[in-house]
Order: C-alpha cells, then sequence, then structure tokens
C-alpha cells in the first residue's frame, strides 16, 4: 500500500488550509503596509506613523503597559503560587477554582465590572464619596493596570506551582545544610530554577496586554494604545485607509516577534533540568504569618471572582436609560433580552459550535499527524501553527476581511469567516491540549492494530482516537469557552445579523447600558460554564494537565 | 413581542436562502435601539395589519455596507437611519420616494433634492456636569474655547465621528480659523462618539460637546447632576433619515411604512422613547413632555451639509495642524 496515503495527503491538506487561511491573510496585510492608495510602492504608512506623534506614543503606552501588568502578574502570581505549594492554608482547594474564573469571565465582562465598582458611578465610588473620601481616577492607567493584573496573573501562577512542584527539594536542602539561610536560599536557588517557567508565562502574558482589546477601550480612554488604534483604524465611522491599517497591525506584529525572539534568546542561554524531583512538602504556618498569607492569598481569590458577582447583581438592578438603580431589583433586563435578542444568543451558540467543531477536528488531525506521523512537511505546518499567537484577534480579524474581501474567494461578510476566525485564534491551543497525552500511546498499540489487518484510517478511529478521547475533550471545552467570549477578531468583521454576545455587551457598554449589558454577560457566562461544569464533574476532564 | 421573534427568524432565513419572500413583506434594515423597532412594529400592526415588518438590526456603518454588498439581489427595502452626509456617500443605493407626509417637516429636513428624507435631527449642546464643573456654567461655544476651560471639555474625535465633524464644522463657520485652533487647544478628544457624553455622567469631564437625545437620556434616568445647554451663540443640526433602497423586492409595502414613520403618532411615541428630535413640525406637545426645549427657543446656525462634506479634508487638516 502506498505509504503516502493517507496520512501523507491529510498532512497536505492541513498545509494547504493553514497556507490560505493563516499565512495569506497575515503576508497580506505586511505587503499591504508597504503599498499606498494608488497600489505603489510606498513608505508612507510608516511615515506617518513615525511622524505623527499619537502612533508612537501609543506603541511607548502599549509597551509600558505590557511590562507594567507582566511585572505585577508576576509578583502576584509566583507569590500566590508559592503559598499554595508551600504552606498548607485554609482553602488551597478554592485556589485551583481560580484558573477556571479566568475563563469564565470574559475579558469584557470583568473591564466592566470594575468600571461599575471602581468607575466614576462606581458602589466604591460612590461609598467612599459619601465618606469624603476621593477615590483616584480609575480610567487610564491605574484601571487598565489593575484589571489586566487580575485577569492575566492566573497564567503566571500556574506555570510557577508547575515549576515549584516539580522542584527537587534535595537541592534546597542541600543548600541549607551548607549553612545559607532560607530566604538566601530562596532567591538563590528556588527562584533561578523557575524562572524559565514564569518567563514563558510572562512572554504570553505581554502578548495578551498588547493585543488586548476589551480592556484597552473600556478603561484606556486617556491612554492611547496601539491596540486600540488599530481597532479605529479599520471601523471608523468614515472609511478608513487600508494603508494605516496594514501599517499599524505590521508594527504590531513586529513589537510580539521580537519579544518572542528575546524570550527565546534568554531562554537558550539558560538551562536547568531537574532530575527525579522530590516534591517538597507543605509546611503549616503559625501566628501572624499564617494570618498574612491567608489573608493576601484570600484577597487575590475575591478580587479575582468579584467581577461576576457584581455582573450578576447588575443584571437584576433596575436602570432607566444609562443611570442605574442599585439596591432595587428588576427581571426586565432578561425579558428584554427574550423579547428582541434571542437571535444574539443563536448567533453565538451557533458559531461557537461550528468554530468548536471545526477547530477540535482539525486540532485532532493535526497533532496526530504531528506526533505520530511526522513527515517532510510538518515543522512547517509547527511553524505555521505558531504565527495565530503573534497576532493578536483585531489583527487577525483585519487580516482576514482584507485577505477575502476580492479576488475568487470573498468571504468578508459572511458567517463563514466569523467562524474562520474565532476557530484560527483558539488553534495553536487546540493542537496543544489534542496532543497531550498523544507522545504516551506507543506506537506498538497502533502497529499491532495495523499488522492483524486493520487499515490505517480505521486503526486511527478504533485504536488511537478512543486513547486521545481525555485531550480531545480538553480541548473541545476550551476551544468552545474561547470561542463565546471571542470579541476582538469578530468585532472588526461581524455583519449586521451576525452579533455575537460578546459584541452585543460592547455595543450597549458603549452606549453606556450597564444594567442590560450585564444580563447578556450573565448570559454569556452560563453558556461557557454549563459545558466547563459537565466536563470537570459528569466527564472527568482534566482541564489544566498541559 | 412574538412577531418580532418569528420576523427575525424569517429574515434570517431569507438572508440565508437569499430567496424573495412572498407579498406583504417588507424588510428593515434598521441602526435604531430595539425599543424603538418594538414601537415601530406595534404601529405597522395596528395601522397596516397586511405587511409583516422583517427587521434586520446593525450600527448604521455595517447596514450600509451590506446593501451595497447585496446590490445585485437586493433584501432590504428600507433604510431607517443615518446621518444625511453618510447618506450622501451611499446615495447611488437609494430611491427618491416624495412621502406626501414631507410637507409636515421642519424645512431643514425635508431633504426635497436628495433620495431620503428626514426622520430626526441630532441637535448638538454642551452636556454638564454641575458636580464636577465647580463655578460657572458655560452658556455658548466661545466660552469653552477659552483657556481656562483646558482639560475639562471633551468631545470625540472629528476624523472619526460624525457628530463631532459637525461640531467642528459648526465651531468652523461661527468662528472661523481662529476658533477651531482655540478649541483644538483646549479640548480633550474621544475615541468614539459614546465617549463624550459617557465621561461627563461618569464625571471624567465638566463639559462634553455631544447630541441633545444623548445627554437627555441622563437627565431623564435621573442623574440629577447633568445639565443641557443650548449655547446661545447657536447650535447646530446633525438631521438623520430615512431611504427607500434602489429596486427594493417590495417597494409598494415598503413605501407605507416609510409614511407611517414620518406619522405624527409615530414620531411623538419615538421621541418620548428616545429623545432624538423629531423631523416634523407639528410635535410640540410631545418635546415639552420629554423634556426637550422647542425648535424655536433654540437659535439655530444654518449649516449647508453638502458644504460640510466638501470641506471635510480641509477642515480636519487644519485641525491636525492645531491640535499639533
Amino acid at each position: 500500500m502506498n505509504r503516502f496515503l493517507p496520512w501523507g495527503l491529510l498532512s497536505l491538506l492541513a498545509l494547504a488550509f493553514l497556507l490560505l487561511f493563516i499565512a495569506y491573510p497575515i503576508i497580506g496585510i505586511l505587503l499591504r503596509s508597504f503599498i499606498d492608495e494608488s497600489g505603489e510602492f510606498s513608505l508612507e504608512g510608516f511615515f506617518i506613523f513615525l511622524n505623527q506623534g499619537r502612533y508612537l506614543e501609543a506603541l511607548a503606552n502599549s509597551i509600558i503597559l505590557g511590562l507594567s501588568v507582566t511585572f505585577c502578574c508576576t509578583v502576584v502570581g509566583v507569590f500566590l503560587a508559592f503559598i499554595v505549594a508551600r504552606f498548607d492554608i485554609p482553602f488551597s482547594n478554592i485556589v485551583f477554582l481560580l484558573p477556571l474564573s479566568v475563563l469564565i469571565i470574559p475579558e469584557l465582562i470583568s473591564a466592566q465590572s470594575w468600571i461599575m465598582v471602581f468607575g466614576n458611578n462606581g458602589l466604591v465610588t460612590h461609598l467612599l464619596d459619601a465618606f469624603g473620601i476621593p477615590f483616584p481616577r480609575f480610567y487610564g492607567w491605574f484601571g487598565l493596570i489593575y484589571v489586566m493584573t487580575l485577569t492575566y496573573y492566573v497564567h503566571i501562577f500556574l506555570a510557577a506551582l508547575a515549576a515549584l512542584r516539580g522542584f527537587d527539594h534535595s537541592l534546597e536542602e542541600a543548600g541549607q545544610s551548607l549553612g545559607t539561610a532560607p530566604l538566601t536560599t530562596y532567591v538563590k536557588v528556588v527562584f533561578p530554577t523557575i524562572i524559565p517557567a514564569v518567563l514563558s508565562a510572562g512572554l504570553i502574558v505581554f502578548t495578551l496586554v498588547v493585543g488586548n482589546f476589551a480592556i484597552a477601550i473600556s478603561l484606556g480612554q486617556r491612554v492611547p494604545l496601539l491596540s486600540v488604534l488599530t481597532y479605529r483604524s479599520f471601523i471608523s465611522e468614515l472609511g478608513g485607509n487600508p494603508t494605516m491599517q496594514s501599517t499599524l497591525a505590521t508594527v504590531s506584529i513586529l513589537l510580539v516577534a521580537l519579544v518572542l525572539f528575546l524570550q527565546r534568546w534568554y531562554i537558550s542561554k539558560r538551562d536547568y533540568q531537574m532530575v527525579a524531583g522530590r516534591t517538597p512538602p507543605r509546611s503549616k504556618l503559625k501566628g501572624w504569618k499564617s494570618w498574612a498569607a491567608t489573608g493576601v492569598a484570600g484577597l487575590v481569590i475575591v478580587l479575582s471572582l468579584l467581577p461576576a458577582l457584581v455582573v450578576l447583581a447588575g443584571s437584576f438592578t433596575v436602570s432607566r436609560g444609562p443611570v442605574m438603580y442599585w439596591g432595587q431589583f428588576t427581571l426586565d433586563n432578561y425579558t428584554r433580552i427574550l423579547d428582541f435578542n434571542l437571535g444574539v444568543v443563536g448567533n453565538s451558540l451557533k458559531f461557537a459550535s461550528l468554530a468548536t467543531l471545526l477547530g477540535v477536528t482539525f486540532a485532532t488531525l493535526v497533532s496526530y499527524l504531528l506526533v505520530k506521523k511526522r513527515s517532510a512537511l510538518s515543522s512547517t505546518l509547527d511553524y505555521l501553527l505558531l504565527l495565530p499567537l503573534t497576532i493578536s484577534g483585531t489583527v487577525l480579524g483585519i487580516s482576514l476581511a482584507q485577505g477575502f474581501n476580492s479576488g475568487p474567494m470573498v468571504l468578508t461578510g459572511t458567517a463563514a469567516l466569523m467562524v474562520l476566525a474565532m476557530m484560527l485564534r483558539r488553534l495553536p491551543f487546540g493542537v496543544r491540549n489534542a496532543s497531550s497525552n498523544l507522545h504516551n500511546i506507543s506506537n506498538s498499540l497502533e502497529e499491532a492494530s495495523v499488522s492483524l489487518g486493520v487499515p490505517p484510517g480505521r486503526t486511527f478511529f478504533n485504536v488511537v482516537l478512543p486513547l486521545m478521547a481525555p485531550g480531545i475533550a480538553a480541548a473541545a471545552i476550551l476551544t468552545w469557552v474561547t470561542t463565546v467570549a471571542e470579541l476582538s477578531a469578530s468585532v472588526v468583521i461581524y455583519q449586521a445579523g451576525q452579533e455575537t454576545l460578546p459584541i452585543q455587551i460592547f455595543r450597549l457598554i458603549n452606549s453606556d447600558l450597564m444594567a442590560r449589558a450585564s444580563a447578556f454577560g450573565v448570559i454569556n457566562m452560563v453558556i461557557i460554564l454549563v459545558p466547563v461544569f459537565i466536563g470537570i464533574r459528569v466527564m472527568k476532564v482534566k482541564l489544566f494537565s498541559s | 413581542m412574538k412577531n418580532l421573534l418569528i420576523g427575525l427568524t424569517a429574515a434570517t432565513a431569507l438572508t440565508l436562502t437569499g430567496g424573495i419572500a412572498s407579498a406583504g413583506e417588507v424588510n428593515l434594515y434598521t441602526s435604531n435601539s430595539e425599543d424603538s423597532v418594538a414601537m415601530v412594529l406595534d404601529k405597522v400592526r395596528e395601522e397596516a395589519p397586511d405587511i409583516t415588518l422583517n427587521v434586520i438590526a446593525g450600527s448604521s456603518g455595517t447596514l450600509l455596507r451590506r446593501i451595497e454588498a447585496e446590490k445585485d439581489n437586493n433584501v432590504a427595502d428600507l433604510f431607517w437611519s443615518s446621518g444625511f452626509s453618510t447618506l450622501a456617500e451611499f446615495s447611488e443605493l437609494f430611491e427618491k420616494y416624495d412621502s406626501p407626509e414631507v410637507d409636515n417637516l421642519l424645512p431643514a429636513l425635508q431633504a426635497k433634492d436628495d433620495s431620503w428624507t428626514g426622520t430626526n435631527t441630532h441637535v448638538m449642546v454642551l452636556m454638564v456636569n454641575e458636580d464636577i464643573v465647580g463655578g460657572e456654567v458655560p452658556e455658548t461655544w466661545e466660552d469653552i474655547m477659552e483657556e481656562s476651560w483646558k482639560g475639562k471639555v471633551t468631545m470625540a474625535d472629528p476624523a472619526n465621528s460624525s457628530s463631532a465633524y459637525a461640531q467642528l464644522y459648526g465651531i468652523y463657520k461661527l468662528y472661523g480659523e481662529k476658533g477651531v485652533q482655540k478649541l483644538a487647544k483646549v479640548v480633550e478628544l474621544q475615541g468614539s462618539t459614546s465617549g463624550a457624553y459617557s465621561t461627563v455622567a461618569q464625571g471624567e469631564f465638566a463639559v462634553g460637546m455631544t447630541m441633545e437625545y444623548a445627554a437627555q437620556r441622563y437627565v431623564a434616568g435621573g442623574q440629577k447632576e447633568i445639565k443641557l445647554v443650548y449655547p446661545s451663540d447657536g447650535t447646530f443640526l446633525s438631521p438623520e433619515g430615512l431611504a427607500l433602497i434602489k429596486n427594493a423586492p417590495h417597494p409598494d409595502d415598503a413605501k407605507r411604512v416609510y409614511d407611517l414613520l414620518l406619522s405624527q403618532d409615530m414620531q411623538a411615541g419615538l421621541v418620548g422613547l428616545t429623545f432624538r428630535r423629531p423631523s416634523r413640525a407639528d410635535l410640540d406637545e410631545a418635546l415639552q413632555s420629554s423634556g426637550l426645549p422647542l425648535m424655536k427657543d433654540i437659535k439655530i446656525i444654518d449649516i449647508d451639509q453638502s458644504q460640510a462634506a466638501a470641506d471635510r479634508e480641509m477642515l480636519l487638516e487644519l485641525w491636525a495642524k492645531s491640535r499639533g
């Protein structure tokens, strides 16, 4: 039988898909930044970028914000991981729910709820105001760094926790038995070994911050940021300039690529390998230390979950137009959705389930090809799958909309493009999830099946697929969660009649109708939560094994 | 309410299949809020029970681009509503219809030479947050151009927002290049149209240059510190209109809905709901009960909308230079 079939053919198809929907749009946007409106080669876009103050200011602000948030996330995440890994605190079980909070509370809702708490009309602001204490202005740097830190620290927390657990305790004992004080041992022995893990997580945080759209647009009114300018260049009420859109997108791609490069270079110079790690014991803290550690960890947890509660309360609160009457309750915000907006809920369900189905099928196939059937095409596939990580949702949306608005394949304005954008954004993670336990499946099982005469295709379905199932289930749930919450790519490409829940929430926040936005927010969270709950409780899926 | 749902599903099915709907239907593409749409649906059910109104809602930009994309296989019958200057950019999509209601409209909104009809008009105001403003409340555009207001006044970016451009153009007509330069030195820009009013309501700025309806929502909602100032040196209108789509699938029924949207009852109901000033001249009572001043009590500066559109590039360049 021809060895090339069926796997070689499938690799080729996967490659073609990625080339068409990832490489082509992104290369297109890079090229268009060098072309002016008449179609000639020109550096006009970059010239404007460098000479109009606000663009450079936005670039500098984005970098400063990225660094500040990454720093704050590292402090909070490593601290929390350290406490959880080393000490026996009363609610350490709740801590493990934290990663979920980040999943079920979309960024947009978290920004919205913090505005409802700390904004100039916020609950706490009014409360403090009643006591004559002025609350600092929340819009701008303070709010941006605060909300983004609470949204993203979990990435660093998880990475640091995994690294601390893998740390070989005998190294620390060795240090201490040589007479080094415990604190010095931590700083000199323990922390350096978790740096690579924290740094890779930090890189993810940095790229998420630089590409962040939802929080940036809600809170950064006085701080021009690259992601917001990029979005505005595209959806300007009065028609945008394609050269400038491409130039802004190109700058943000270059920024992330540069950081990616620096991180690779740094990690390549350091190499720690743990030999048979012996997990250190968790000690009990006593006295004020216990209170302090528990208190700070508890505060972080409460702050992480608070947005969900605020949005829940807001959704039942009476409002007249934009003005909210806290303490008075109503179901109006929900009945309005039942009366007018079921289509929006339907769109979200339809697009997200299609994107999840397509994304998980593709991820399963590709991860199998990459792990078990490596060929000459594999490394190209690897690289193409990294590409979506370097671009923000806004840039992905713009590149797809520009790439498919003419020529043989016109997709701009179709529901297919919405589904595609949602699927592509999550693809790299989906592949990682789906392949998580593929490495542990022995080739001999498959070979045994094939040698007994079962064709490779059927072997895949009957032997390999069932063994991959846990990874696929995790990929499916995580893909669902992120596609239901997707805003930054879809808001660029949606057309009338294609509004999803996050788009509707975004539009309502924009008109300052918080109570109604909250009701949509609660529905959005429920749609996200139900599969997560079923997956974890009923199907016992491990979401964070990889 | 049920009818709306059925309408929405029908409209979705319609666009999915691209088929032609049967008689007695009208497909309305609208950027208006869903409670306004509900009112229109009730009205149509009452006055023209034989018509089923299918609604596609969205922002006016996305809707107009969709109508443009569907040009060869039209689905939309009516588009309601967008600013005159935006409509002018898409004028080849519309077909002129002389509604019998046009004579009841304010002269500035009749748009007799254009392929659309005015449904309502924005009036530019200063939205003031009295908790923040401290001392004196500004009364004119000229007041807020003073150095002492620097950092306290906000508006949307005229390059991105059509209403902000209308404000800038009005100030240019009133006070010339000097006025534009003075304003540029004082005002803080918001990225979006909504920023100009939401930041004032939130107390971040003392004064916002914005639209009457947007500010009035906060007053009607019960936010006591918000006040509307109609500048006494004269203010500007930014009219919005409704249009019949060229080669519409159901032109005759669409014209009946067109007339209904301009009718007295309809417009009186809509102003109470949305605070958007109606285009009809005979609605003083409805205006008063919405808390809005009568047209005759506001000083209006005449603006030639087509001239405003023609000067756009020049004025935005002057603006960018003055901002430095």
